[in-house]
């Protein structure tokens, strides 16, 4: 485990008309392990991670991945770099079938260029069918592998969640930002994408969840910081931070149903 | 001067019909209505016939009537099926209805223009200005219209329902507002005032199948530029387009070049032909520049 | 008869580029393009204007008309930013017809030529090997259907590719596509482009077939009849698409057949077609919304 962190946000501030939304946030997250982002509705997740992703452009602060600044950078461009994310909602193009999808991630794809696709065909053949024999593995990882040919927009709910968590590992990112990949998903399920994260960060891959769900926050995560009204207000190991006064003071000033709920 | 500026209000009076009516129904269904300026050519052509048995204004209020019931029958018929459809299957079916509708008046009609038959009346003059009655009360209706749509949508409910539906249908249906009720009212409103518009715009100028069509991209500009989905910014739309098309045409270009210190030759105008490229370029900069308008969409 | 199928046929092959064109910049890209008769436009003029007024070898004209389009497609992808999806195809319609308004208000050369007058007197190509008029149309007719055959080959290889899996990626939305690292805006400029071109070629076929081009030629209307052609073929499938095309065109082609069976006035007929047309996409799109080809899915596992 090297000591450089691989993500570093530094006084990220994002304001939207007079809402604050991310007030000089500053967090890092180190390479090896399951990093955890955590806070009520509206503390400023989401907002968070459209910036680092290069989604939103912040009014102020930096951001450094893996050593480059990234807060100028388009989406595709930090995806490139090795930053790659998930939706929410499961925003995989539902009229290409799962392999499609899967192929669609592959990174650095000749055949995307046309003179290459026009004068190194067989190049380009090879490729796919390396890309292919991948995309098949990964889907096999997550039970998806009798699946390849159907219509993305055909399978359920919890599948298409984990179309999202294959088709991701097909971009070899280095570090995989999943964006509350527990959302709507019933607890089998939940148990299932929690230990193929698992496994995966025992190979040595890098995440980046957010989650409202304490009960993957607390058993998956290595590390976790919780946000709340746009600032940083904790940060360190599950088991802790979630005891303390503070993080339980910003879950309930909530109304009560939602810390019931995720508890 | 003062003349271009008249001309220009005439022009605004007429758009600001159909820009509102194109805007509400845009606000309600998200989705961009082409069929919304054939209802103006509707509207002129069914106050033809009847202007020949009744007075105009009792001809026109009739085909404003009828139109507005076309506009709500083509929602039962053609949009009410497709209210979860993609937004652009509902503009090529806009498109598709709009064209039915065109060539029914051209097949009924025929190609050649028509005149409401109103005799000769000689213009006023105030000042300088030359206006005839008929742009007058080309205004004078106009100006009506706008002032009791938005009482309409200000003090009543049905205003009120109509504008929670344009801001958020799924919260307005939860708070038992009728949508489809609202629809049909909406199309009902659009459609008669474009119906206005059209036979404003015969009176002032000609009545030809091709009237709706040859001002739709001043519509759009107009709605647009005010900012979509918003009545009021399709009023001040209008006016702005009405204004630039004949001031446009007015100015000597080569002394606002050369206040930016650019030589042209004296005497720089927009030559006729191109007098209708003055909606486009303002459409195409807006949506560059500032695509929510002036006002702000409602989207 | 035989004259009247060769010129038919022609036509079609003509609108079926045209076909192939929206479908690749629709169908598989996603860009609602409502001003697409621009590219037809272009590519005649630009042909015509090489050829007569610059005395440029007919080969070169059309190679430049296709040029001209291409660069126009390329120039019309610039400014789309997803959101603004039907802002776009709006603007789109704007934008062909303020090119349609200049080629309305340019003189090409001399006073009388140009304009609304249209240019007439466009050579075609090859015409001094032939003796027999009817020989040289079915000669047309070959190369248009080779450069149809060619085409169709083209764009079905380009939808095979990983460059065509991104467009179809991008039909649902820019933001999956880039967090898996697609540079979209690159993807747009070159569909843009390559539909831009065929549409180009499309023009300047239909120049030296037809020998006269005006303005009227080139009304947003044309460009609905191409939409109507993909929407019922079935938008996203090419084959769909040509399918489309020969339906529209039987349908335009044979109102004058029908037509004194059913005594129905010349004026009439014209007025009569459209609203066929229209009501035959309104159908299409409430009952078969796919189209009548529907897209085939890409099978890996067989």
């Amino acid at each position: 485990m090297t000591a450089e962190p691989l993500l570093r946000v530094r006084e990220v501030s994002k304001r939207f008309g007079g809402v604050v939304a991310l007030d000089a946030v500053t967090l890092d997250v180190p390479a090896g392990g399951i990093y955890g982002l955590i806070g009520p509705n509206g503390s400023g997740k989401t907002t968070l991670i459209n910036v680092v992703t290069g989604f939103l452009r912040a009014d102020a602060g930096t951001v450094i991945f893996a050593g480059t600044r990234t807060e100028r950078l388009a989406p595709h461009e930090v995806a490139r770099l090795g930053l790659c994310r998930t939706f929410q909602a499961s925003l995989a193009p539902q009229r290409m079938t799962v392999l499609e999808n899967m192929l669609l991630a592959a990174p650095r794809q000749s055949g995307e260029s046309l003179s290459r696709a026009a004068f190194a065909g067989r190049a380009v053949a090879a490729e796919e069918r390396a890309n292919l024999d991948k995309a098949r593995a990964l889907l096999g990882i997550v039970n998806l592998a009798a699946k390849g040919d159907e219509l993305a927009g055909n399978l359920s709910g919890g599948q298409r969640k984990l179309l999202g968590l294959a088709q991701i590992l097909m971009a070899e990112p280095r570090l995989i930002l999943l964006d509350e990949p527990m959302a709507g998903v019933n607890p089998i399920l939940m148990a299932e994408i929690s230990s193929v994260i698992r496994r995966l960060r025992d190979e040595g891959r890098n995440f980046l969840v957010v989650e409202h769900n304490m009960k993957f926050i607390r058993e998956t995560c290595d590390q976790v910081t919780v946000l709340d009204a746009g600032r940083v207000i904790a940060e360190g190991e599950p088991g802790e931070v979630l005891g303390r006064d503070e993080v339980l003071r910003a879950y309930l000033a909530r109304p009560k149903s939602e810390t019931a709920a995720h508890g | 001067m003062l003349q271009v500026l008249v001309d220009g209000l005439i022009r605004s009076a007429e758009l600001s019909l159909l820009a509102v009516g194109l805007t509400m129904v845009y606000g309600v269904l998200r989705f961009a209505n082409f069929a919304h300026v054939e209802f103006a050519t509707v509207g002129a052509y069914l106050a033809l016939p009847l202007a020949a048995l009744m007075p105009l204004p009792i001809a026109a209020v009739l085909a404003i009537v009828g139109a507005g019931l076309i506009g709500v029958l083509a929602d039962r018929v053609v949009f009410a099926r497709l209210r979860t459809a993609s937004p652009i299957l509902l503009m090529i079916a806009s498109f598709a209805l709009g064209i039915i509708l065109r060539e029914c008046v051209r097949a009924i009609w025929g190609p050649s223009p028509f005149f409401y038959e109103l005799g000769v009346l000689a213009p006023w003059r105030v000042f300088d200005l030359r206006i005839t009655p008929t742009q007058v009360a080309v205004i004078a209706a106009a100006a009506v219209a706008i002032l009791g749509f938005h009482l309409l949508l200000s003090r009543t409910r049905l205003g009120i329902a109509m504008r929670a539906t344009a801001d958020n249908a799924a919260l307005a249906q939860a708070s038992a507002v009728n949508s489809e009720r609202v629809i049909a009212t909406v199309w009902f409103i659009g459609s008669a005032f474009a119906a206005l518009g059209g036979v404003l715009v015969g009176l002032n100028t000609q009545v030809k199948p091709d009237m709706g069509f040859g001002l739709i991209v001043e519509v759009f500009a107009a709605a647009i530029l005010g900012g979509i989905g918003n009545p009021y910014g399709a009023l001040l739309g209008a006016l702005v387009i009405g204004f630039a098309e004949n001031i446009g045409l007015a100015i000597d270009w080569s002394s606002v070049f050369g206040a930016f210190g650019i030589q042209t030759d004296p005497f720089l105008y927009i030559p006729t032909g191109y007098k209708a490229a003055i909606p486009f370029v303002l459409l195409i900069l807006t949506l560059l520049v500032r695509p929510q308008g002036i006002l702000g969409a409602r989207r | 008869m035989i004259e009247f199928l060769v010129y038919l046929f022609t036509m079609a092959g003509i609108w079926g580029l045209m076909s192939l064109s929206l479908n690749l910049q629709y169908g598989l890209a996603g860009l609602v393009n409502l001003g697409h008769i621009v590219f037809f436009m272009l590519g005649a003029y630009v042909s015509t204007i090489l050829v007569v007024l610059f005395d440029a070898p007919i080969l070169l004209g059309m190679l430049g008309g296709i040029a001209a389009a291409a660069l126009f497609g390329g120039l019309m992808a610039l400014p789309t930013a997803r959101l603004q999806q039907d802002y776009w195809g709006i603007s789109t319609l704007a934008i062909a017809e303020i090119v349609r308004m200049i080629f309305l208000n340019t003189p090409l050369g001399s006073p009388y030529v140009g304009r609304a007058f249209g240019v007439s007197g466009i050579p075609r190509p090859l015409r001094g090997l032939f003796d027999d008029s009817s020989a040289y149309n079915l000669f047309y007719l070959a190369i248009v259907i080779v450069c149809l055959a060619l085409t169709y080959l083209l764009v079905r290889w380009l939808a095979a590719t990983p460059f065509g899996r991104t467009l179809k990626a991008m039909r649902e939305g820019d933001a999956v596509p880039q967090a898996l690292g697609k540079p979209v805006a690159s993807f747009r400029l070159r569909a843009m482009m390559i539909g831009g071109g065929i549409g180009g070629l499309a023009g300047a076929l239909f120049a030296h077939y037809n020998a006269y081009i005006g303005p009227e030629y080139f009304l947003p209307v044309e460009t609905f009849i191409i939409w109507a052609m993909v929407i019922l073929g079935g938008a996203g499938n090419f084959t769909g698409a040509l399918v489309g095309t020969f339906i529209i065109m039987a349908i335009y082609n044979s109102t004058r057949f029908i037509a004194p069976w059913l005594h129905i006035d010349a004026q009439v007929l014209g007025p009569l077609r459209m609203i066929a047309i229209g009501v035959l996409i309104i159908l299409v799109i409430l009952f078969v919304p796919q189209g009548l080809v529907s897209e085939r899915r890409r099978r890996y596992d067989r």
